[in-house]
């Protein structure tokens, strides 16, 4: 009976410590990704100073140079895709939440569905052979589109269920005003959930700047410089993406540069995201 | 509830946001259906069982994706592997072994490598995960072995570790579901760490296939991190260590000058679709019976 | 007379909250003690304090001395093996629903390494037999035990307790969730199983008590108001106030 109780306590240790490790393996990754953008995007990052933020990246080989077009670019495409996809979405999940029978509603939904099921780079595909073909040039605005058709699902998926949250006593309150129901959802509902709409546009706005495959084929790989709305552009991500591979030093330096920027511009996102959520407990 | 009459204004105002989604809903389905349909014109359906690609600016070309579709077979099933282990792991150590910073530890982490951009991860498993797997000399096991430590397992192996934080969120939430007083049954009975996690996960399978099969939906559709660490060849995937192709890769290498190859374009749209069809049937089930699994275990009486 | 259970000034905090205050009692051995008292009195803490489960709550405290036969739970290094011998059943029958009847109860057994094959079938019968589910189960033992009704889970929970040969065993308002037919069934077990078993009782049941133990105490807000052979106690002011609550409360049982 002792042998048998020795297994056993071996047994949990073996088990407590594969799982600890698994755990442990988790958590250095992470860290070490966090970690390798600041070892390596910092030294870049002020390697290039005050020109980063205006200069063209330099010459394969040559000097740093700076991401000011892409940075102008993914400016632009990033609010583009933002405002497009609040425009959409939020009425979406108003439309989900509080007509959820309709018809209308339940296309929309089953629409969101699919479309949140789709791989990113296929609707990059779709809007590079709508859009980017027939203006025969990859442009800022079709990266926009693709990037909004993306952050659509989650715009309103979060729209309706800040909403649905919404306790049922507001909700009675805010129709038994005695005005019609189109006023009272817009009129206090909707602001009254101002918060929840505002998270729903952030979220949108920290998967706009995370996604790559979308921009692959529409935005172009203009780095040097900015060609407005309908000209070829660019985004930090997709400048990590061709930079990242490159025999060239100092391109790879700028591709971590941008890792660095990217990883600070989502955790400051995602930590707004969250002081936003917790917020208003009604 | 509330009276709803058909014809409301504010269904007026939101029209116009549902018709935009119908649209673009409706505009994925139609390009990939046409260039399904092109590409089965062209020259039937040979060209999914076939793993011969050369491109040919004249009409000669041969545009087999065999080998892309068992790459994404491959290396979906490496990181949903990854993913499910990792999964129950750290479920297991949350809740049966860990002291309370260490779990606050490990669930911050889980929850910064949700939030990061995929992109990153390539970064990552380009700059450190491919060297690692090259110095390990495990690449010198296959007979094409990467010379970069770019491969089907390096891309399996990043993406998996990119989707165990879902995976892990998956099987956690199942796991606490679970009414304590089984937990205090099986201290009663004197049941160690292990112990207890057996019984439980076996109240809560349901949850770990759901996270092998959700990692599976989302490995079969992510392309940037695979476009960086798989190797950018086209292989048939024989041995993991060797560098390959995944239909998503192939599609973010070769999509850009596809106008210039009369028939690629179709080709990779078909593929497309094929990748949208199993993404999207393995998320669909992983996510039904992600829900099973709560409710089960929440309502574990009879 | 030897001690099962011995508490000396036990006090159990959850975070701040004092759920047990300087509770001291003994529980000899080889009797049925009945631990009676309103909702919320601490009764089941006092259950779980005895073999430990108290710890698994979050921002649990225990101060003071449980001894089960002779080891102090809380300090000596052989609490483990002292607590091997004691087994518990709750209040609302929790046999694991995945498992089959057979599994429910030799689980135990099979942790401990205690028996394997023929002797663990027989361990098996054994404990359904005592536990008074062996007619009933005996064709469908790889059956979920899912399936069978709510009386006949928590049997076979007492069967899973009893697998393991207890010498002691924590009982937390076995019949709260059962009919008068299966309640009343219950009852006779634990009858049979004190002639071999120490047994501690919690109750809200002033009748039941009165059926089927010989000592007890009456716990209010965490504290003992009273303690000792079960007649005395009922007899005194809280207990006679105790079976009027219960009186007014439920219908009342016919033995």
């Amino acid at each position: 009976m002792r042998l048998h109780e020795l297994k056993r306590a071996v047994l949990d240790k073996l088990f407590h410590a594969a799982a600890a490790s698994a755990s442990a393996a988790l958590l250095a990754v992470s860290a070490h990704i966090i970690a390798a953008s600041v070892v390596e995007g910092l030294p870049a990052l002020l390697a290039a100073g005050p020109a980063l933020f205006v200069e063209p990246p330099g010459l394969p080989g040559g000097e740093l140079g700076g991401l000011g077009p892409v940075l102008a670019g993914t400016l632009v495409i990033v609010s583009l895709s933002v405002l497009m996809s609040a425009l959409i979405g939020v009425p979406a999940g108003i439309l989900l939440s509080e007509y959820g029978g309709s018809w209308l509603a339940r296309s929309a939904g089953a629409a969101l569905q699919m479309i949140s099921e789709i791989p990113s780079v296929v609707v990059g595909l779709v809007v590079f052979t709508l859009l980017v073909l027939p203006m025969r040039t990859p442009s800022a605005l079709a990266a926009a589109v693709s990037l909004c058709i993306t952050a659509l699902p989650y715009v309103a998926a979060q729209t309706r269920e800040s909403l649905a949250a919404i306790p049922l006593t507001y909700r009675e309150a805010a129709f038994s005003l005695g005005l019609p129901r189109w006023k009272a959802v817009l009129m206090l509902l909707v602001p009254m959930n101002a918060r929840g709409v505002a998270t729903a546009v952030l979220l949108g706005a920290a998967r706009s700047l995370g996604e790559t495959a979308p921009v692959l084929f529409t935005a172009g790989a203009a780095f040097t410089a900015f060609y407005g709305l309908t000209g070829p552009s660019s985004t930090l991500s997709l400048l990590i993406f061709y930079f990242a591979p490159s025999p060239y030093e100092n391109w790879r330096r700028l591709a971590w540069a941008a890792v660095l920027l990217l990883v600070a511009l989502t955790a400051a996102l995602s930590l707004a995201v969250r002081r936003l959520s917790r917020g208003v407990r009604m | 509830m509330m009276p709803q009459a058909r014809l409301e204004p504010l269904l007026l105002v939101l029209a116009p946001a549902a018709a935009a989604l119908l649209v673009a809903a409706a505009a994925i389905i139609l390009v990939l259906a046409k260039g399904s349909v092109d590409a089965l014109a062209q020259g039937g359906a040979g060209f999914l069982a076939s793993s011969e690609w050369s491109p040919s600016e004249e009409e000669r070309g041969s545009y087999g994706v065999l080998a892309p579709l068992a790459g994404t077979l491959v290396v979906a099933g490496i990181a949903s592997a990854i993913a499910a282990y990792l999964a129950v792991a750290v479920a297991v150590y949350l809740y049966e072994y860990a002291p309370r910073r260490a779990r606050e530890a490990v669930e911050l982490s889980l929850y910064s490598m949700a939030a990061l951009p995929t992109i990153v991860f390539g970064m990552w498993g380009l700059s450190t995960a491919a060297p690692i797997i090259r110095q390990s000399g495990l690449t010198l096991l296959c007979a094409r072995g990467s010379p970069t430590g770019q491969s089907f397992f390096t891309a399996g192996l990043v993406v998996g570790l990119m989707i165990a934080p879902y995976a892990a969120a998956i099987v956690s939430e199942a796991y606490r579901a679970v009414p304590f007083t089984y937990v205090e049954a099986l201290h009663s009975l004197g049941a160690r760490g292990f112990e207890r996690a057996r019984v439980l996960l076996g109240m809560v399978k349901g949850s770990v296939l759901a996270a092998a099969l959700l990692s599976f939906g989302r490995a079969v559709g992510e392309t940037t991190v695979v476009a960086l660490t798989v190797g950018s060849a086209v292989n048939m995937p024989l041995c993991p260590f060797e560098p390959g192709h995944t239909v998503s890769s192939l599609i973010a290498s070769q999509f850009g000058n596809a106008y210039l190859y009369p028939g690629m374009e179709s080709v990779l749209l078909t593929a497309a679709l094929v990748m949208v069809l199993g993404s999207s049937a393995s998320t669909t089930l992983g996510l039904k019976l992600a829900r099973a699994a709560v409710r089960k275990a929440q309502g574990g009486e009879a | 007379m030897v001690e099962a259970v011995k508490v000396r000034n036990l006090s159990v905090w959850y975070g701040s909250q004092k759920a047990l205050d300087s509770v001291s009692l003994t529980v000899p051995e080889g009797s049925v003690y009945a631990v009676l008292g309103p909702s919320g009195c601490g009764k089941s803490t006092l259950l779980r304090a005895i073999n430990k489960l108290v710890l698994l709550r979050e921002g649990a405290r225990v101060e003071g001395r449980v001894e089960v036969f002779g080891v102090d739970v809380y300090g000596d290094s052989r609490a483990d093996e002292a607590l091997a011998r004691v087994g518990m059943v709750f209040q609302t029958p929790n046999p694991f629903p995945h498992l089959s009847i057979y599994d429910n109860v030799a689980i135990g057994p099979r942790l401990r390494g205690a028996a394997k094959g023929r002797e663990l079938d027989e361990l098996v019968r054994y404990a359904l037999e005592k536990a008074g589910l062996w007619e009933e189960v005996k064709g469908r033992l790889r059956k979920p035990a899912s399936e069978l009704s709510g009386g006949q889970q928590q049997r076979l929970c007492i069967a899973r307790a009893l697998a393991l040969k207890p010498k002691l065993l924590l009982m937390d308002e076995p019949t709260a969730n059962l009919d008068p037919l299966n309640a009343a069934k219950i009852e006779e077990l634990v009858r049979e199983l004190s002639r071999e078993v120490t047994v501690i009782i919690v109750t809200h049941d002033a009748e039941q008590a009165r059926r089927l133990a010989t000592r007890g105490a009456i716990l209010f807000m965490g504290r003992v108001v009273a303690e000792g052979p079960l007649s005395r106690v009922l007899s005194m002011p809280y207990g006679k106030l105790l079976q009027a609550l219960v009186a007014a409360h439920s219908p009342s049982h016919t033995p």
